[in-house]
């Protein structure tokens, strides 16, 4: 064995609150690495969830969370522009319904001033349609927030991550960690098949987050994922949404909602129940139709004929600390740093929770001195389906593979699936090329482009075609050769 | 006497036919719509037949693998065996449609021939 | 780069050939755009026999049938762009393409949509579960396996009993892959009897109906699919469940027409076929833009493709000779029973025969073709079984169709 690596900090987990530390870490003259027990980044709760990246009237006032939200949403537009990932600042509309719905709204838009969320406003009927003509006409008033809106939040997690790993940051994939001896004055991690050496930790395990916190014995916080189910619509629907909807909130949750994305579709998300089960994310047929009863109610003309993807994900919930979030420095175990408990609205807070983090880390005695030649801008693979004509000309030119169209549902290139997987922290998967370039995310759900994406992963990972894998480990797309050739002697 | 029942699958209009039998002799079938029922019934009765497709391995074409057929039905219960031979042949492009893969295959008076011409992949 | 032709066809499938070599008979200046990079389309990867006892009287294998209409196409002076894909039409009929040399601006005369069809995944048809790999579509499977030589698993549930879905019943089984059953929603097979004869029964591989996929196992690879009988409703009955252990599920649910492109240009489409709605030419609402094959409505023969394709190509060619003429047409439209019609228009006035496509909406024993125009019966047809597997055909003749229409009706009258 080699010798072990060093690093100042260690993040671990590569979701959308890791990946955004990561990046926040790489503005400073340190040794980073990013440790990602999945086969990709962005894989886990990241993956599934709606994207919106919410305004804030909604956590109570006071809590960590509501600090961190109003100001990570805030942060979204300008970082979408220097990542290069896209985000519609669409704005929500909770919808009332009836004479009780008003005093919930008021409570709610209450909540949103103390939260000091910008422009948050109670509105009637005509401002609803004037929004949004889908929206369901029989809705007598809604709180509107402006500055809310929505991202593909793995879209969110690659950017932060390329350009973290453009900075310096070190990632390390498939690496669960199944170990931390706390040594004097630094931690050995260890993972299936490495160790590492770090001065600093920050826990962003996700739904494993009470897991990796126990391993360095500290046992305050109990993470447990509560289970969403969501629905994706295809665009072949007609319309496009300019708003997110939500009803009127339940106890724990922001209801079903229904939410356009930066790619034109619709999605229905999310049902919610707590489980124990951290690996479980079956869709139920119940979720299903509890889905689309609940997104009729918002948007009536929601038809679940252009169903084209079902899927579900886990938000991590730190259970005993009152919904809030939970990050801070351990008291007792000096160095570790603890960013869990991150369920919605994570993905608008990633932002605000990395700048956070390095003021904890900063208090807690680690250097951040910044690099002169950080490079805060990532450019993102040219989408050409959005080229216009003379562009989609030039992009062939100067790549021939431009003019190779693999996925017809999204019109994406060879050109684009190459890109995505030689880039920093590139695809493995036919699942993360999905991610990247959204090549199988139409309505055919890679029926074509499979095959095909199947055969450029091989080729440019120089690995036999049957060892490609869909998304996690074992989840080989198929078993290996039908025919051998005869061995002759 | 006893009756049968077969599906005639000659055509896709899939005639049901009713066949009435003595001594292992046809003696009727109802509801056939052409005559080629009536030879499919005979056949399947007293030997049955089946077209054969399948793949051979192709070295240096535009794909790995060559479909090919029997050039005949072959007898139905000998599908597998010949299977096996199918998979042990190995062809090198170019082929051309129609070319033997495979003569007389198992013996049994039928040939195993490429289903397409297949180029050399310069 | 600009290029002009008379003819374009959008698709070098079945369709896209057929249509292509009919429009050329005319001497008009024609070029097929295809995708991939040879002509042939599906059918290439349809290795099992079956294909052309319609067309040519004999018993073909994909590859055969495909590769006979390339031959034809090569003799001629065809222009065949492969490797490029069409990415936009405008409703003059201007075409926008790439391929690796680049983007390319082509105009039209006429243009023939013939861009085949998809299949209906697994998220349309809403099957719970997890997301493991081992789960394909059957024509997925067999391109991986026909074409790709890659074995897509080892122990294989069926979950639908379209053609495709039984073919690769056969075809896997022949391959040593272990398929353990074939699972129907519906209370009747969806797929041909003989193809339920010589891939199912012929391997002893069982035909569950009334029965489907309620529960995908499996966090990486399929472990086990849960299926369950339903009731009419096509709902689960509780109690039924069964768990079954595989590693591979193929879905034969149904096909789609392919026509994103067609929606783009503002081509209206039927909901019954999700393929445009076309007159008696096969033309759709906009002038000049003809549709065929699957594309146009889900076939179940290619025999019967190539004759819809070679009435488009020849429409199309009449189209850029100045020799149609914008006629008053009527609506044809489905009576009891009847799923859908192509085409959906004909003129008030027809001179030769128009062959009208339909199918049933539930399989009918014993039932009469009667057609109703201005609310009268103008024709009843023999008795005859109808299924919803197989697409039927009816002559609507200058004989049947005399008087001046408004409306015209086609049903199926069940006998009892």
């Amino acid at each position: 064995m080699g010798k072990m690596q060093e690093f100042d900090v260690i993040v671990i987990g590569g979701g959308i609150v890791g990946t955004a530390i990561a990046r926040e870490l790489s503005r400073f003259k340190l040794r980073t690495a990013l440790l990602e027990a999945n086969v990709d980044i962005g894989a886990a709760s990241t993956k599934g969830n709606g994207g919106v990246t919410h305004s804030g009237y909604d956590p109570k006032q006071g809590t960590l969370k509501s600090k961190i939200n109003v100001k990570g949403t805030l942060m979204i537009p300008k970082l979408s522009k220097e990542l290069g990932f896209k985000f519609i600042n669409s704005g929500t509309m909770t919808l009332g319904f009836e004479d009780s719905d008003l005093s919930v709204l008021q409570k709610l838009y209450k909540n949103g001033l103390a939260n000091g969320v910008p422009g948050i406003k109670l509105i009637g009927r005509d401002e609803i349609l004037k929004i949004d003509k889908k929206a369901n006409p029989k809705a007598t008033m809604a709180l509107h927030a402006p500055t809310a809106g929505v991202v593909d939040p793995f879209e969110f997690a690659i950017a932060l991550a390329e350009n973290a790993s453009e900075n310096g940051v070190e990632f390390f994939r498939s690496q669960k960690v199944i170990g931390i001896e706390k040594e004097k004055n630094h931690f050995v991690v260890k993972t299936q098949n490495n160790s590492y050496k770090t001065n600093y930790i920050v826990n962003a395990a996700g739904v494993y987050g009470s897991e990796v916190a126990n391993m360095v014995g500290i046992y305050d916080y109990e993470v447990k994922p509560r289970y969403g189910e969501i629905l994706v619509i295809d665009k072949a629907i007609g319309f496009q949404l300019s708003s997110v909807f939500f009803p009127v909130p339940g106890n724990h949750t922001k209801g079903v909602a229904v939410i356009p994305t930066p790619d034109g579709n619709i999605i229905v998300g999310s049902t919610a129940r707590m489980t124990e089960d951290k690996e479980d994310v079956s869709v139920t047929r119940e979720g299903i139709s509890e889905l689309l009863k609940g997104a009729k109610l918002l948007v009536p003309d929601i038809d679940e004929r252009y169903l084209i993807r079902e899927f579900a994900g886990l938000r991590p919930v730190a259970i005993n600390n009152n919904d809030d979030f939970v990050i801070a420095a351990s008291k007792e175990v000096k160095g570790f740093i603890n960013a869990i408990g991150i369920q919605s609205p994570g993905v608008g807070a990633a932002p605000a929770i990395a700048e956070y983090v390095m003021d904890i880390l900063s208090n807690e005695g680690l250097e951040l001195k910044e690099k002169e030649d950080f490079n805060p801008y990532r450019t993102a693979i040219v989408d050409f389906s959005e080229a216009n004509d003379q562009e989609k000309s030039k992009l062939i030119k100067e790549n021939l593979m431009y003019g190779n169209v693999i996925c017809r549902c999204e019109c994406v290139t060879e050109a684009e699936i190459v890109q995505a997987i030689h880039r920093p922290v590139g695809a493995t998967t036919v699942d993360g090329v999905k991610r990247r370039v959204r090549a199988g995310m139409g309505r055919c759900q890679g029926g074509f482009c499979q095959p095909k994406v199947v055969s450029i992963l091989a080729r440019e990972l120089r690995i036999p075609l049957e060892a490609v894998l869909l998304e996690n480990k074992n989840s080989n797309i198929v078993i290996g050769k039908l025919k051998h050739q005869e061995v002759k002697g | 006497m006893n009756s049968e029942i077969l599906v005639c699958i000659i055509c896709p209009k899939a005639c049901i036919l009713n066949i009435e039998m003595e001594n292992e002799k046809i003696i009727s079938i109802l509801g056939n719509k052409c005559k080629r029922g009536v030879d499919y019934a005979e056949k399947e009765l007293t030997n049955p037949e089946r077209a054969l497709s399948s793949t051979v391995l192709i070295k240096g074409g535009v794909l790995p693998l060559l479909p090919v057929r029997s050039s005949k039905a072959l007898p139905k219960d000998s599908l597998i065996k010949v299977m096996e031979v199918i998979d042990k042949t190995e062809v090198v492009a170019p082929v051309k449609i129609g070319d033997i893969i495979v003569k007389n295959v198992s013996n049994l008076g039928v040939d195993i021939i490429a289903s397409r011409s297949m180029r050399k992949v310069i | 780069m600009e290029f002009n032709y008379d003819v374009v066809v959008v698709g070098g499938g079945p369709a896209g050939l057929g249509a292509a070599a009919k429009a050329k008979e005319s001497g008009l200046k024609v070029a097929i755009l295809e995708r991939n990079f040879e002509l042939g389309g599906i059918l290439n990867q349809c290795i099992h026999s079956g294909f052309g006892l319609g067309y040519f009287g004999e018993d073909l294998t994909g590859p055969e049938y495909s590769e006979r209409f390339i031959d034809l196409i090569n003799e001629q002076d065809i222009e065949i762009l492969l490797n490029t894909m069409v990415i936009e039409i405008t409703s003059d009929r201007e075409i926008t393409a790439v391929n690796k040399n680049g983007l390319l601006k082509i105009k039209a005369g006429a243009i023939i949509l013939a861009m085949g069809c998809r299949e209906r995944t697994r998220g349309a048809i809403k099957i719970p579960g997890s997301r493991p790999s081992g789960v394909f579509t059957a024509g997925q499977a067999q391109r991986y396996m026909n074409l790709e030589n890659l074995k897509p698993g080892k122990k294989v549930v069926i979950l639908g009993s379209g053609d495709i879905g039984l073919i690769m019943a056969r075809r896997m089984t022949l391959e040593g892959i272990k398929v353990l059953g074939v699972y129907e929603l519906m209370p009747y097979a969806n797929g041909l009897q003989r193809n339920i004869k010589q891939c199912l029964d012929d391997f002893k591989i069982p035909l569950h109906l009334s029965t489907t996929v309620i529960d995908i196992i499996g966090k990486n690879r399929l472990e086990a699919v849960i299926v369950a009988q339903v009731d009419e409703k096509g709902n689960p009955i509780e109690g039924t469940e069964e768990k079954i252990e595989c590693d591979t599920l193929l879905l034969s649910t149904g096909l789609i027409p392919e026509n994103e492109l067609s929606v783009k240009t503002g081509i209206i489409l039927n909901k019954l076929t999700n393929g445009p709605l076309v007159n008696a030419n096969l033309e759709t609402n906009i002038r000049g833009i003809f549709a065929c094959g699957n594309a146009l409505h889900v076939h179940d023969l290619v025999d019967y493709v190539t004759k819809e394709a070679e009435l488009a190509g020849q429409k199309a060619a009449d189209f850029v000779r100045g020799k149609t003429s914008l006629s008053e047409n009527i609506e044809v439209t489905p009576g009891e029973n009847v799923r859908y019609t192509v085409p959906n228009y004909i003129p008030t006035h027809i001179d030769g025969a128009i062959k009208l496509y339909f199918r049933v909406t539930k399989p009918i024993e014993s039932g009469r073709i009667v057609v109703k125009a201005n609310g009268k019966t103008i024709f009843t047809g023999k008795e005859d079984a109808f299924k919803p597997s197989e697409m039927m055909i009816f002559y609507l003749t200058p004989k049947v169709v005399a008087e001046n229409l408004s409306d015209l009706t086609v049903a199926i009258k069940e006998e009892k």
